[in-house]
């Protein structure tokens, strides 16, 4: 399919910071969009089009939009949310554009553990009577998928993973303050989870001269985990498959890839969803890759559901030639987004 | 239970959050408190005073300027007077208000007290005619939003 | 548009308190199963799935869609804008076939309400906690300053809020989805108990599950079918601030800005000058009287000042334009799908295939969403022929 408009990044914003109690929800959004604004050089009169991504559940707020879409600048102007991942409203908002619905569109997606736990609301999102009594969350579910995963293919490269990992992140400039790891569940090791962090991220599209949005793809799973192949993510690859053939590339030719997954095992699942490493090779692939989350990942910061549009914004921060953002999304990514990003 | 009956499983929702209120609400909530004063911010750019105090203006999509006190009276813009009980909620009946206070360009919710309730519906009819409101403060400030309420002009403290 | 959209299937379940009996993606099931035999497709045929649910505390579990809506190997992302939600999917549905991402999108919307044991409490917690929640907002609460707005502003009286309900109750009554529907008068409305004044207890919504599936789909396949066309659409929000809204230049709380601007929007789409005199159908989603008295100066059917004789007029039967012939949102409003069960309804309208509450004659529809503090409008207007 041949995309009828393209779509440039114009501008990106990402902050993190730790139950910063100087700034309420509303005023670390507007704070942030207002950063991305000034980074497309515009303000929010040429804006003609919101899109966001926010979780009623994580933000504390039963129609959390309400309140904390105008902060996005839902002001007199077509909005919509999706309670997604950040990525999915990335290709919403390209999309508008491409139908030529808006010329120049907001992308918001925030989440504030420091308000309120991610990982116990997590729990709510499980089947009530088949599995919320066995006590699974995300960090289960991640931890479920690394027993997999080694138990199929072998902990070679695991130590070596995880230092790289760590190393990526302390070097991001723009990482998570200094604070602890989510508690790790077995097999998980602490060095493997991700860092929870109230973050929040903004992006301008348009049509301009910045970076392109060249593929856009979506993959889902079943829901019920008993019917997923957890040593694997299907879905990922369906995602960059439909991405990849979009914008006309082949996996090797990528610069740069960012992968928002909770723990380095799912950012592993991704990278080899990604066909960027042999089933089995991904921890080592990972470890020797440089170009593999660049950013240190979920490790330098992360909260549901702003991960993949903060990798998005270290994607394009990161001025790639070609790059791959991919992120999953709830309920323990069965649906996964993927988006490529070209220099022009 | 028999085979055929339908599983109805007990659940909950209670999550616990601590809201960030901010450095702008917080010092509306301080002066509230301290000095019993109810402050807005102006935005420079539609010159609105937003009561209760806000760092930015949704319409202008800039932040907001200078802190300036409101008047202690004001007017009702809308009203309801709540008279069914509903689980988990306050016991009625009680009447909220959005009141523009004098030197505001934006109204803030409240309870009214000192208003006549054994008949609603005359209550109602009289809310019509009695827009004057004013504010009273409580008498062990908290810091919250329930720190003052409003009573009908010309009436005691209730 | 060189290649026009439509509606080629709907599907829907009957809307009733709660269903025990049935799971949420049985109720899925149940809608998309009709939809796909309406528009005469299989699953194979669907580029795409969106789904629309609205807060996650109604049903007591998270992302309930995941489990429920989403099709394994199909694209698939939820929409939450409330009341909205349902209209709002259907745009991301058109925005998702007119962006060249696919030509067929299966919308699916769905509540599970019936789980809630304390909706108002739920509602409450909608509201800024800083400065609102403490003074018991809730949806009927917020129904009830704006209706005080509207009787102080026009002389609006308890009897128009009644009269519209009892139309919308009467007319659910030729609705056989709407379970339970009671024929009720302008009296039984005011005879019933005071929820918060003015608004009485048959002048609200009730308490509704179910689902509703909707497929979009363009070119040939549109072509070879009983389509209802999309004719044109708008999409505005607004801000929270309701205190900000009282003396706004742009327009006051009860003058629903976002909706006259979705509808101005649409009906320049469609190339609509006379609404009242080129719309034949209107579904609204108005879980309030109140709430549709306001819809109509906005919709550019009545003159704002001379909204209370037009209210008046409707009741009396005396409007040149079908309102609500389903019940629409005041006889059932399953939350999360509401939205789409009136562009379904305003769909079957066109399509013909309204059964006994079908409008004779009925070309072009106009479908309204409306979430969060009368805060997200969507106007949807369904033609039977080609744009
Ligand atoms: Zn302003």
């Amino acid at each position: 399919m041949v995309l009828k408009q393209w779509v440039s990044v114009d501008g990106v914003a990402a902050r993190m910071t730790r139950s910063d109690a100087r700034l309420s929800l509303p005023e670390v959004i507007f704070a942030v969009v207002s950063e991305a604004l000034a980074d497309a050089r515009c303000t929010m009169d040429d804006i003609d089009g919101i899109v966001i991504a926010a979780h009623d559940l994580i933000d504390g707020r039963s129609l959390s939009s309400m309140i904390t879409g105008p902060a996005a600048g839902a002001y007199l102007r077509d909005e919509i949310r999706v309670s997604e991942d950040g990525l999915v409203a990335i290709s919403l908002a390209a999309a508008r554009i491409q139908a030529g619905e808006a010329a120049r569109v907001v992308v918001a997606a925030w989440g504030r553990p420091g308000e309120g736990d991610v990982e116990r609301s997590s729990r709510a999102a499980f089947d009530p009577f088949t599995e919320q009594p066995l006590a699974l969350s995300e960090t289960v579910v991640s931890a479920l998928r690394a027993a997999a995963y080694l138990r199929e293919h072998s902990a070679r490269g695991r130590e070596a993973a995880a230092a790289a990992r760590q190393e990526r992140a302390a070097a991001n400039p723009r990482r998570a303050p200094a604070a602890g790891a989510r508690p790790p569940v077995y097999p998980l090791r602490p060095e493997e989870m991700g860092v929870p962090a109230d973050v929040a991220a903004a992006v301008v599209l348009g049509t301009g001269a910045g970076p392109r949005i060249t593929g856009v793809g979506h993959g889902t799973e079943p829901a019920r985990l008993g019917e997923r192949t957890l040593a694997a993510l299907p879905g990922a690859r369906a995602a960059v498959a439909a991405a990849l053939a979009r914008s006309g590339l082949r996996a090797h030719q990528l610069d740069l890839v960012e992968l928002g997954g909770p723990t380095l095992f799912d950012e592993v699942l991704q990278l080899e969803a990604a066909g960027l490493a042999e089933p089995g090779t991904g921890l080592a692939g990972y470890a020797a890759g440089t170009w593999v989350n660049p950013s240190g990942g979920a490790a330098a910061g992360d909260c549901h559901p702003c991960g993949g549009l903060l990798r998005f914004v270290e994607a394009v921060r990161r001025r790639p030639g070609k790059a791959l953002v991919v992120a999953g999304s709830a309920v323990a990514s069965q649906t996964t987004t993927a988006v490529i990003i070209e220099e022009p | 239970m028999n085979p055929d009956d339908l599983l109805v499983l007990p659940g909950n929702w209670n999550f616990d959050y601590r809201y960030f209120a901010g450095a702008t609400a917080s010092r509306f909530f301080a002066e509230l408190r301290d000095n019993r004063r109810i402050m807005g911010r102006r935005c420079p750019s539609c010159r609105r005073l937003l009561i209760p105090a806000r760092s930015y203006c949704d319409a202008c999509y800039v932040e907001t300027g200078d802190w300036e006190e409101a008047g202690l009276e004001g007017t009702v813009e809308a009203f309801a007077i709540i008279a069914t009980q509903f689980p988990g909620l306050p016991e009625p009946p009680l009447v909220i208000g959005f009141v523009t206070l004098d030197g505001a360009d934006s109204a803030i919710l409240n309870f009214v007290r000192g208003v006549d309730l054994s008949d609603v519906e005359a209550a109602g009819r009289r809310l019509f005619e009695q827009t004057r409101v004013r504010v009273v403060f409580a008498g062990d400030p908290q810091g919250r939003i329930t720190d003052f309420h409003f009573v009908p002009v010309n009436q005691r403290t209730s | 548009m060189s290649d026009p959209l439509g509606i080629i299937g709907v599907g829907q379940t009957p809307y009733r308190k709660r269903n025990p009996g049935l799971s949420a993606g049985e109720l899925v099931r149940i809608a998309v199963t009709e939809a796909l035999a309406d528009a005469g497709v299989g699953p194979d045929a669907i580029d795409c799935v969106i789904g629309g649910v609205a807060p996650d505390a109604l049903s007591g579990i998270a992302d309930i869609d995941k489990a429920a809506i989403a099709l394994p190997g199909k694209p698939y992302f939820r929409i939450n804008t409330g009341g909205a939600t349902g209209s709002s999917a259907l745009l991301a549905a058109k925005t998702w076939i007119e962006a060249g991402r696919g030509d067929v999108v299966l919308v699916v919307a769905l509540e599970r309400m019936g789980q809630a044991t304390t909706a108002q409490s739920i509602f409450n917690t909608i509201f800024d906690p800083v400065y609102e929640k403490d003074f018991v907002l809730t949806t009927i609460t917020m129904a009830a300053l704006r209706a005080t707005m509207l009787m102080r502003r026009d002389g609006f009286a308890g009897e128009h809020w009644a009269g519209i309900a009892a139309r919308n109750f009467t007319q659910a009554t030729l609705n056989p989805l709407v379970v339970g529907a009671k024929a009720r008068s302008v009296q039984d409305v005011l005879d019933s108990p005071v929820l918060a004044w003015p608004i009485r207890r048959y002048e609200a919504c009730p308490i509704s599950e179910g689902a509703c599936a909707v497929i979009v789909a363009r070119g040939e396949l549109a072509r070879s079918r009983s389509t209802a066309w999309i004719r044109g659409t708008g999409a505005y929000s607004d801000t929270y601030a309701m205190g900000d809204r009282m003396r706004r230049p742009e327009g006051s709380l009860i003058e629903m800005v976002p909706l006259r601007r979705a509808a101005d929007r649409a009906y320049r789409e469609a190339g609509i000058t006379d609404p009242l005199a080129q719309v034949d159908v209107l579904e609204l989603q108005a879980p309030f009287a109140i709430i549709e008295a306001m819809a109509y100066p906005a919709l550019g059917l009545s003159d704002i000042d001379g909204n209370r004789r037009f209210v008046e007029d409707v009741i009396a039967g005396r409007v040149p334009i079908a309102i609500n012939p389903s019940g629409g949102a005041q006889a059932a409003n399953p939350v999360s799908a509401t939205a789409l069960i009136r562009v379904a309804e305003a769909a079957l309208q066109v399509r013909g295939r309204a059964g006994a509450r079908q409008v004779p004659d009925a070309r072009l529809a106009l479908a309204t969403g409306q979430g969060g503090a009368t805060q997200f409008s969507t106007v949807v207007l369904l033609g039977s022929e080609l744009p």
